[in-house]
């Protein structure tokens, strides 16, 4: 009984550990950029120079920061308990939609568009990569799995991408009301 | 300028920008976005736009990416690299008519380099139609700002070396 309380009471600290480190990196990431630009705003109005220039400066300085801010602010990690879905598309045209939550085997797919441009796409259970392609550059393949809520894997030569959402399951109250 | 020397001044400068443009293909860059480099072409366009005005930076550029391809063979790249260029050029121009002395030359550069991202990103959005592609938007615009950077302190140093070309070249035709 004391040793099941103890566990209890330390619960928080469980989930704390269980924070995949990703995500603390990512979110410690984009502060680390957006207070790095916010310096340098700050420095670039007592910099001496010419007015427009400043001005145009801090306009461009400012945008930038502006971008990053609102891509914090609509990041969202991946809630517990939520759908993944995987959606894959071609000329944003949606190929397939997988529930990452509801594949038990580990499986792969082959894209093939006509102009002979294949990707090779591996599924597993809560994980989805691009292992193989034959473009000239090899992005997507080097972009390892898909994180929901993180940047999609593009093949820019073949116009294909990979992006995971998650999706809240519909409770039964919503059903019932 | 004649009509002879204008032909072989410009020409001269397309050859230059298309070697660093070929060059710049081979050297790797260390980030995973599809497509992203330095841009160090665009300093020569960008040098020409401030000695020669718009007529003849818009002919450097677009042969330029025109021969580009003919050379590189990436029919991919065709239309980010004429969309980007074409916007960055026109933003240079309209900022450069207004503004004149007024704004540094590096500074003109980076306007140049968000444009010119922001019209890359544009063709992206245009073929993938797909608005995870957001993401990288961020990213584009900050490493545009930096590559603007580099070009236009790049681009001082060919105006400098431009203008004594230019220097000698009017001596000369003053004496003949």
């Amino acid at each position: 009984m004391s040793i099941t309380q103890g566990k209890s009471s330390f619960d928080f600290l469980y989930i704390i550990g269980n924070h995949s480190n990703d995500e603390i990196f990512t979110l410690f990431k984009f502060h680390t950029i957006i207070i790095l630009l916010l310096n340098i705003l700050m420095g670039v109005r007592n910099i001496q120079m010419k007015k427009t220039n400043r001005n145009l400066l801090f306009l461009l300085l400012s945008l930038t920061l502006a971008s990053f801010i609102l891509l914090l602010l609509f990041e969202q990690p991946a809630a517990k308990g939520s759908d993944l879905i995987a959606i894959i598309s071609r000329d944003g045209k949606p190929l397939e939609r997988i529930n990452l939550n509801e594949v038990t085997a580990p499986y792969t797919l082959v894209f093939e568009d006509d102009q002979g441009g294949r990707n090779t796409v591996a599924v597993s259970p809560c994980h989805i990569c691009i292992v193989s392609s034959n473009c000239p550059d090899q992005l997507c393949v080097k972009h390892g799995p898909v994180e929901a809520g993180g940047p999609p894997a593009v093949c820019l030569p073949h116009h294909f991408m990979i992006e995971v959402i998650s999706e809240t399951k519909p409770q039964i109250d919503t059903y019932t009301h | 300028m004649s009509s002879t020397k204008r032909l072989v001044y410009l020409s001269l400068l397309i050859c230059l920008s298309l070697v660093i443009y070929v060059v710049e293909l081979g050297l790797p860059f260390p980030l995973p976005i599809s497509g992203a480099k330095l841009g160090l072409a665009n300093m020569i366009s960008l040098a020409v736009l401030i000695l020669d005005g718009p007529g003849a930076a818009f002919t450097v550029l677009i042969l330029r990416i025109l021969l580009g391809q003919f050379l590189t063979g990436q029919i991919v790249s065709f239309s980010f690299s004429l969309c980007g260029g074409l916007i960055s050029l026109l933003g240079m121009t309209f900022l450069h008519q207004c503004l004149k002395e007024r704004v540094s030359l590096w500074l003109l550069s980076m306007v140049g380099g968000i444009l010119h991202n922001i019209g890359q990103f544009c063709v992206a959005l245009w073929l993938m139609r797909r608005m995870a592609l957001l993401y990288y938007l961020p990213f584009l615009l900050a490493l545009g700002l930096i590559c603007g950077l580099i070009n236009g302190l790049g681009a001082q140093f060919v105006i400098l070396h431009l203008q004594k070309l230019k220097a000698k070249q009017a001596s000369h035709s003053f004496r003949a």
